[in-house]
């Protein structure tokens, strides 16, 4: 599957749909059209269709043979966040239905970490990281954000030594190894300091953040 | 051939067909080249021979002007014969060749089992049986005419038949060589003058100066050389990425 490709103005979806059977020589075009709800856009022009219409059609395209791997070359790129979530959905069933081996390649960290297992990332084209996503997660430190009723400056000076800083979004950080070991003793001493810790919660270490490490580091 | 081409061909005429401007081209100017000009050349000329007849120039060949439908069955004719045949192809050849990578859809094409060169055998073959289609019932019409009014026997009809075969090979020879180097309209409309105009004067010239009954047999040999030039530069050019890029 293409990255945002053209689409064919004078097309129907059923020609389109069409032309692949005949150049495939199999696959069932039935099948294609019930699993990404095509029914009532069959008449269509392609150009007719709404972006996330047309992803769809090009998806069902690619999976009408059912070939034993799926490459996809940023399914979403263009696409509203409705869209890429309807297409994100198609393609769980798609990989997930049939255990088909699927390669993405995309520059959106979210869209992989909601798709992927295994990760491979390049740079200046040299495999950087080649794991599965989970080993990926163990290897960023996990942390901790808290919010206090009375600021982040008041929750900073009572962590003391504990590494912590001030989080972009609102709330101190504090790096920890376990959450669920380090952060119900971490809690009893800031309330018993007097601290009206009044939010605390387990930061997944994502993709993202592992990403920009490694494209950062020297 | 491989069988997966015809789908594809199927595809182009589709889209072809669906091509109000394409159609439109593809249609009328043969109409006019073929039908419209040489009739009403043909009413001149004889209105001309009524008048007393033409006066040879000097240097080109004397027996075209013994007389005005000579002239109109071994010059004027075969002259818009040739454009006719090489017009159709190039304007079909810039729709589908330049339309489809102006609305990016190659990619769609190249993530099909399909290789480069079944798109580009089936795109020139669409262009073929779209010119076939226009000109040849356009070229019988003519001939049946020109028949019955004596202007041309039936050798000649044949002759000017393969004439007209000889243009469209050209013409499909010169939609290679657009397909691989037009990267959109103005480029495809450029390369077409740069390629069709010489060749038509060329043939002209031809026609002019090389004695009957030689002349079609020339001028169709010109046509085929022509096209066998364009076809092998295009083989020789002919790469995934010339092509997709």
């Amino acid at each position: 599957m293409p990255q945002g490709p053209g689409m064919y103005a004078d097309l129907t979806v059923a020609e389109y749909l069409s032309l692949a059977h005949d150049l495939y020589g199999r696959g069932d075009s039935a099948n294609v059209v019930a699993a990404f709800s095509l029914g009532d856009q069959l008449e269509k022009r392609l150009a007719q269709l709404s972006g996330g219409f047309q992803r769809r059609v090009v998806l069902a395209v690619a999976l009408l043979a059912e070939p034993d791997v799926l490459l996809l070359d940023e399914p979403t790129v263009g696409l509203d966040p409705l869209a890429a979530h309807d297409v994100h959905e198609f393609l769980r069933q798609a990989m997930h239905q049939t255990g088909r081996t699927t390669l993405l390649c995309t520059h959106n960290m979210a869209e992989a970490e909601a798709l992927c297992e295994d990760v491979i990332i390049l740079r200046d084209g040299r495999i950087l990281v080649d794991a599965p996503l989970k080993d990926l997660r163990r290897r960023v430190r996990p942390r901790l954000r808290l919010r206090a009723r009375q600021g982040d400056e008041a929750l900073l000076a009572a962590l003391g030594d504990t590494a912590a800083a001030a989080d972009a979004e609102g709330g101190v950080t504090v790096d920890v190894a376990d959450p669920q070991l380090e952060a119900p003793p971490l809690l009893r001493r800031l309330l018993g300091q007097g601290l009206d810790i009044y939010a605390c919660e387990p930061l997944q270490p994502g993709l993202e953040a592992l990403f920009l490490d490694l494209v950062r580091s020297p | 051939m491989r069988a997966r081409v015809w789908p594809l061909v199927r595809k182009e005429l589709r889209q072809m067909r669906r091509s109000r401007g394409a159609l439109l081209s593809t249609t009328l100017l043969p109409l006019i080249l073929l039908v419209v000009t040489p009739g009403l050349q043909l009413l001149s000329l004889r209105e001309v021979a009524a008048q007393g007849g033409l006066r040879a120039t000097p240097g080109l060949s004397p027996e075209l002007f013994d007389d005005p439908q000579t002239l109109f069955a071994r010059f004027l004719f075969p002259v818009f014969l040739i454009l006719g045949g090489l017009i159709v192809p190039s304007v079909a050849a810039t729709y589908t060749f330049v339309g489809e990578r102006e609305r990016r859809s190659l990619e769609l094409l190249l993530s099909l089992p399909l290789t480069v060169v079944d798109i580009l055998v089936a795109k020139l073959l669409a262009v073929l049986i779209l010119a076939g289609l226009v000109v040849l019932p356009l070229f019988a019409l003519d001939a049946v005419a020109l028949l019955l009014l004596r202007v041309i026997d039936l050798n000649e009809a044949v002759q000017l038949l393969v004439v007209l075969f000889s243009a469209l090979t050209y013409a499909v020879g010169e939609a290679l060589l657009l397909a691989l180097l037009a990267r959109d309209l103005r480029t495809a409309q450029n390369l077409n003058g740069a390629l069709l105009v010489p060749v038509t004067l060329l043939a002209g010239a031809v026609l002019l100066t090389v004695p009957s009954p030689l002349q079609f047999v020339a001028v169709s040999a010109l046509l085929l050389l022509g096209a066998l030039l364009c076809l092998t530069v295009g083989v020789r050019w002919l790469t995934f990425e010339r092509y997709l890029l």
